[in-house]
C-alpha cells in the first residue's frame, strides 16, 4: 500500500493547483489520483474563457474594469445565494491567477500589441473573459500539466477511488479500482482533496464528460459533508441539438444571436442585454419559446444559433473548434448556415460544502479533519443559484491554489494514522466487486441501461422547469432505479479494464446525487436563477434566500436544511 | 436511421486477437463511439467490449482508435462519413501499440517521449508561481502564430500511431512531442532555446524523422507536426525568433 503526504483526486484545474501549490508549499510527497488520464479531465472541454478584471479592453462608456465590478457581476448574477467573502476572494485574486497561468507558459490569446486579450460574456459588464481561441480550458489544463510534471508529481492514473477511509471522523486515506488490473488498491495519506468534477452526465442532455459522474459529492456525503444546493443546476443555452454537446457562450460573446422558428431574435422580448443576459435568462427565454411553439425542427425543441453575419474570417480565428465539432457532428458549416440548439445540462452551482481554503464542512459547519475539495464538486459559494460564464475555471483555480496551500500546511501538521481503517475499506471493496464481477443479470438490462433511464427522468423531472407532481413522480423513479441496480451486478467477469464494473461504482454516486438533487428541488418552494418552478413562479427571499442542505442522517436516509449565505464583505450587492 | 454493421478487433490480456460482429440502427449523425456504447450495453459478443472515452466532442483525445484503417477519434467521427450504409464499419485499437484490452492501449511510451522533451516553460526567474508576477510577458498574434498550433495539440496519440518510425521502437519521440517542443523554441517568453535545440538535434530528435508525413495526414485537429519537425531540422538559434 502506498503512502504519501496528501492524495488528490482529481485533475482539473482544481486539482491541478491544489497539486502544484501544496508541492510549491514544501510538501515533497504530493500524489493524484484520476479515474481517466490527467488530460482528459472535464476542464478541457471549457472553451470560451477564464474571467479577470484585467482591463485591457475598454468595455462600453470606456469605463476601466475592476474586481469589484467583477464581483458586483457575480453577486447579481447570483440571485440572492452569492457567499460574498468567497466572490470577494476569487475576484481579487483573479488578476494574479491569470498572470500565474501566464508565467507558467499558457498559450492566451493576443491584442495587437501583446498584451492578453479579453471577449465580451454574459451577466458580465465588462469584456472580462480571457481566452485561448475556442479551448481556454484546454490551454490552462495542459499548462497545469506541464508544471506539474517539471515538478516531479506522481500520478495514479486511471484509479477510480470509490471510498474514503476514515478514522473516526478524520480521513486518513482511500480505497479504488486500479482499472488496468481490476484490483482493489488502498492508499494512505495525511490529508485528502476531493477535485472530482461535476454531474451533468445524470441528465441524458447534458454537455459532460462521460466521467462526470458526481464521485467526489457521494465521497463527502458518506464521509459526513454537508451538501449544498444541488437542485441549483445550470442548464446551458446552446448545446448541439440534439446531443446537447457544448457550443460555447463566445459565440454569443463575438456576436452570434438566438432565433426562432418565426425568424425573430427573440432575446430583446426578454433582456436589454439580449443574446448577452446570464445563462439563467437565455436558458428559460429559449424554453419559453419551446413550449409556446416557436421551437425549430420536427420535434420543434429547438432553436437556431446565427453566427453567419460575423465572417468566416473571424469564426476561424476566435471560433476554431466551435466551428470543427459542429461541421464534424451536425454537417453544419456555421459560417454559412443556422446551428440548431437546445438548453443542456451543464454545470452543478452546488456541492460539498467547503470553506474559503478548502475545508470539507460537516453540517454543523465544523472541518472534517483531513478531508479538502475544490472546484465544481463543490458549493464554496461564488455562484449562487446562476454561475456567470467563464467564472468557474476561476473559481476552481483560485479556490484549488488555496485547497493546495492549506492542505499542505494540515499535512505537516498532521500525523500519520493507523491503517486499519484503510485495511477495512480495501476489504470491503474486494468483496463487493468479487460480488458483482460476472455476476449474470436478469434479462436483458445492465448498469448501462440504468444509466440511461436515470438520464431520462432527470431531464423529464427536472429539466428546466419542474413542478411538485414531477419531482415526486421523479423521486420514486430514482428509488426504482436503485433497486434495479441492486439487481443487474455486472455482466462483465473480466479483470482488466472491466469498465461494467466501474459504471457499477459510478451509477451508485449518480443515483445519490440525483436522488438529493429531487430532493433539494421539491424543498425549494420558489423559483430563483436556474431553479425554475412552475407552481412556484415567485422568489421568496424570507424564505429561501438560504443554501439547502443534505447531509447523511443517522437512519442512513439524507437529512435536508438550510443555510444562512454567508457574510458580505466590503462589496455592495 | 440507418442499421450499421460493425466488425470490432477485441483482445483480452494474453489473448490472441478475434473480430466480432454487431450490428447497430443509429442515424448517420451517430458516432463511432455511440455505436460502440451500443454494442457494449447489448453484450453477447460486445459484452465487456472495453474502450477509452471522455469528453465527446474532440477536445480531450481519450477516444482514438483506428475506424476502417485510419486513426481517428471516436467521438468526432460519425457513420455516416465513414460508410455509406451497405459497408462495414472497422474498428480496431490504435496501430503500434501495445493492447491492454480490446480498444484500450498502453500509451505510456507516448507520454514518456513529451516527458522527455520538457515541454513546460522554462523561466528560471519565476521558478514559482506563488509569487505575484506585476505584469504580462507580452507575446504578439504573430508570435503565437509561429507557434504553428503547438498549444491545439490534444495528445490523442494518432499521429505517434500513424508515424513508422515511432511505431518502429526508434528512439525518436514523435510528433507530438516535437511539435510541442517546436512552439516553445518560438515561444517568446522562452529562457531555454539552447536546450530546446540540443533536443531537437539530439537522439530522440527531429532528424530521426524520415518524412512520411503521416502525422500531418492523419491529425483529427488539422495541425502540421511535420513542417514543425522541417523547420526544427533547420533551426540554428534563438535569433531566428
Amino acid at each position: 500500500m502506498g503512502r504519501h503526504d496528501v492524495l488528490i483526486v482529481g485533475f482539473g484545474v482544481a486539482g491541478a493547483w491544489a497539486a502544484i501549490a501544496a508541492r510549491d508549499a514544501g510538501l515533497e510527497d504530493v500524489a493524484v489520483v484520476t479515474k481517466v488520464h490527467p488530460l482528459r479531465s472535464h476542464s478541457v472541454a471549457a472553451q470560451g474563457g477564464i474571467a479577470a478584471a484585467l482591463g485591457n479592453v475598454a468595455g462600453p462608456g470606456g469605463v476601466a474594469d475592476d474586481w469589484q465590478a467583477h464581483a458586483k457581476d457575480t453577486i447579481a448574477a447570483a440571485a440572492g445565494l452569492a457567499d460574498e467573502d468567497a466572490v470577494e476572494i476569487v475576484c481579487r485574486e483573479a488578476r494574479d491567477l491569470v498572470l500565474a497561468y501566464e508565467r507558467m507558459g499558457c498559450c492566451f490569446s493576443r491584442l495587437p500589441d501583446g498584451r492578453i486579450a479579453q471577449r465580451p460574456f454574459g451577466g458580465h459588464s465588462a469584456p472580462r473573459a480571457v481566452y485561448a481561441a475556442d479551448r481556454t480550458g484546454q490551454a490552462l489544463l495542459h499548462t497545469l500539466y506541464e508544471q506539474a510534471l517539471a515538478r516531479g508529481v506522481r500520478f495514479y492514473e486511471e484509479l477510480f477511488v470509490t471510498a474514503l477511509a476514515m478514522d473516526g471522523g478524520a480521513c486518513n486515506g482511500l480505497a479504488g479500482i486500479d482499472l488496468a488490473t481490476g484490483r482493489a488498491v488502498a492508499l494512505g495519506a495525511r490529508a485528502v482533496v476531493l477535485a472530482t468534477g461535476g454531474h451533468a452526465r445524470a441528465w441524458s442532455v447534458h454537455t459532460n464528460t462521460l466521467t462526470n459522474t458526481g464521485d467526489g459529492v457521494a465521497l463527502a456525503y458518506r464521509a459526513g459533508a454537508a451538501i449544498l444546493d444541488l437542485e441549483l443546476l445550470q442548464f446551458h443555452p446552446t448545446g448541439l441539438y440534439p446531443q446537447g454537446i457544448l457550443l460555447s457562450e463566445a459565440c454569443r460573446g463575438e456576436g452570434g444571436w438566438l432565433i426562432n422558428a418565426e425568424g425573430e431574435r427573440f432575446m430583446g422580448r426578454y433582456s436589454p442585454a439580449k443574446e448577452l443576459a446570464s445563462r439563467d435568462v437565455v436558458t428559460r427565454a429559449e424554453q419559453t419559446e419551446i413550449e409556446e411553439g416557436r421551437g425549430v425542427g420536427d420535434q420543434k425543441e429547438a432553436l437556431h444559433l446565427d453566427l453567419r453575419h460575423l465572417g468566416a474570417a473571424k469564426i476561424q480565428e476566435r471560433l476554431p473548434e466551435v466551428r470543427r465539432l459542429v461541421e464534424r457532428l451536425a454537417g453544419i458549416d456555421l459560417a454559412q448556415d443556422l446551428v440548431p440548439i437546445r438548453p443542456t445540462a451543464h454545470y452543478a452551482m452546488g456541492g460539498i460544502a467547503i470553506d474559503l481554503e478548502g475545508r470539507v464542512l460537516s453540517p454543523s459547519s465544523e472541518p472534517i479533519e483531513g478531508l479538502f475539495a475544490a472546484g465544481e464538486c463543490t458549493c464554496v459559494g461564488v455562484h449562487g443559484a446562476n454561475r456567470l460564464g467563464a467564472n468557474s475555471l476561476l473559481e476552481a483555480s483560485v479556490i484549488g491554489r488555496r485547497a493546495g496551500r492549506a492542505v499542505a500546511a494540515a499535512a505537516m501538521n498532521r500525523a500519520r494514522t493507523g491503517a486499519d481503517e484503510r485495511d477495512a475499506a480495501l476489504q470491503k471493496l474486494e468483496a463487493t466487486m468479487a460480488a458483482r464481477r460476472g455476476a449474470a443479470a436478469r434479462g436483458e438490462r445492465s448498469v448501462f441501461a440504468v444509466l440511461r433511464s436515470l438520464g431520462e427522468v432527470m431531464t423529464r423531472r427536472c429539466g428546466v422547469t419542474r413542478d411538485r407532481d414531477g419531482l415526486e413522480a421523479g423521486l420514486a423513479e430514482v428509488a426504482a432505479l436503485s433497486e434495479a441496480l441492486r439487481a443487474v451486478g455486472c455482466r462483465d467477469a473480466a479483470r482488466a479494464f472491466n469498465y461494467e464494473l466501474a459504471a457499477t461504482f459510478e451509477a451508485e454516486s449518480l443515483l445519490l446525487v440525483a436522488g438529493l438533487t429531487l430532493r433539494g428541488a421539491l424543498a425549494r418552494e420558489e423559483s430563483r436563477g436556474a431553479h425554475v418552478r412552475r407552481d412556484h413562479p415567485q422568489r421568496d427571499d424570507s424564505r429561501f434566500r438560504r443554501h439547502s442542505t443534505a447531509a447523511l442522517g443517522p437512519d442512513g436516509e439524507p437529512k435536508l436544511g438550510w443555510r444562512d449565505v454567508r457574510g458580505r464583505g466590503e462589496v455592495q450587492a | 436511421m440507418t442499421r450499421y454493421l460493425l466488425r470490432v478487433l477485441r483482445q483480452e490480456p494474453h489473448e490472441r486477437a478475434r473480430w466480432v460482429w454487431g450490428e447497430v440502427e443509429l442515424a448517420p449523425s451517430a458516432t463511432v463511439l455511440d455505436a460502440l456504447e451500443r454494442l457494449r450495453e447489448r453484450g453477447g459478443d460486445s459484452l465487456g467490449l472495453a474502450y477509452r472515452a471522455a469528453c465527446r466532442h474532440g477536445a480531450c483525445g481519450e477516444c482514438s482508435v483506428q475506424v476502417n484503417g485510419r486513426g481517428v477519434l471516436s467521438c468526432m467521427t460519425t457513420l455516416g462519413s465513414v460508410c455509406s450504409g451497405h459497408q462495414r464499419v472497422e474498428v480496431q485499437p490504435l496501430a503500434g501499440l501495445p493492447v491492454l484490452r480490446d480498444l484500450v492501449v498502453d500509451r505510456s511510451r507516448f507520454f514518456t517521449a513529451l516527458r522527455e522533451v520538457r515541454p513546460w516553460l522554462a523561466r528560471a526567474a519565476d521558478v514559482t508561481p506563488e509569487s505575484t508576477p506585476a505584469s504580462e510577458l507580452p507575446m504578439t498574434p504573430e508570435q503565437l502564430h509561429t507557434m504553428q498550433g503547438a498549444d491545439a495539440c490534444i495528445l490523442c496519440g494518432i499521429c505517434a500511431s500513424a508515424c513508422p518510425v515511432t511505431t518502429a521502437r526508434g528512439a525518436f519521440a514523435g510528433p507530438a512531442a516535437m511539435l510541442k517542443l517546436y512552439g516553445r523554441l518560438r515561444d517568446p517568453r522562452d529562457e531555454d532555446p539552447r536546450g530546446r535545440l540540443a533536443l531537437a538535434h539530439g537522439p530522440l530528435g527531429a532528424y530521426r524523422c524520415r518524412g512520411a508525413l503521416e502525422c500531418t495526414a492523419s491529425c483529427p485537429r488539422g495541425l502540421d507536426p511535420a513542417q514543425a519537425i522541417a523547420s526544427l531540422r533547420i533551426a540554428r538559434g534563438a535569433g531566428e525568433r
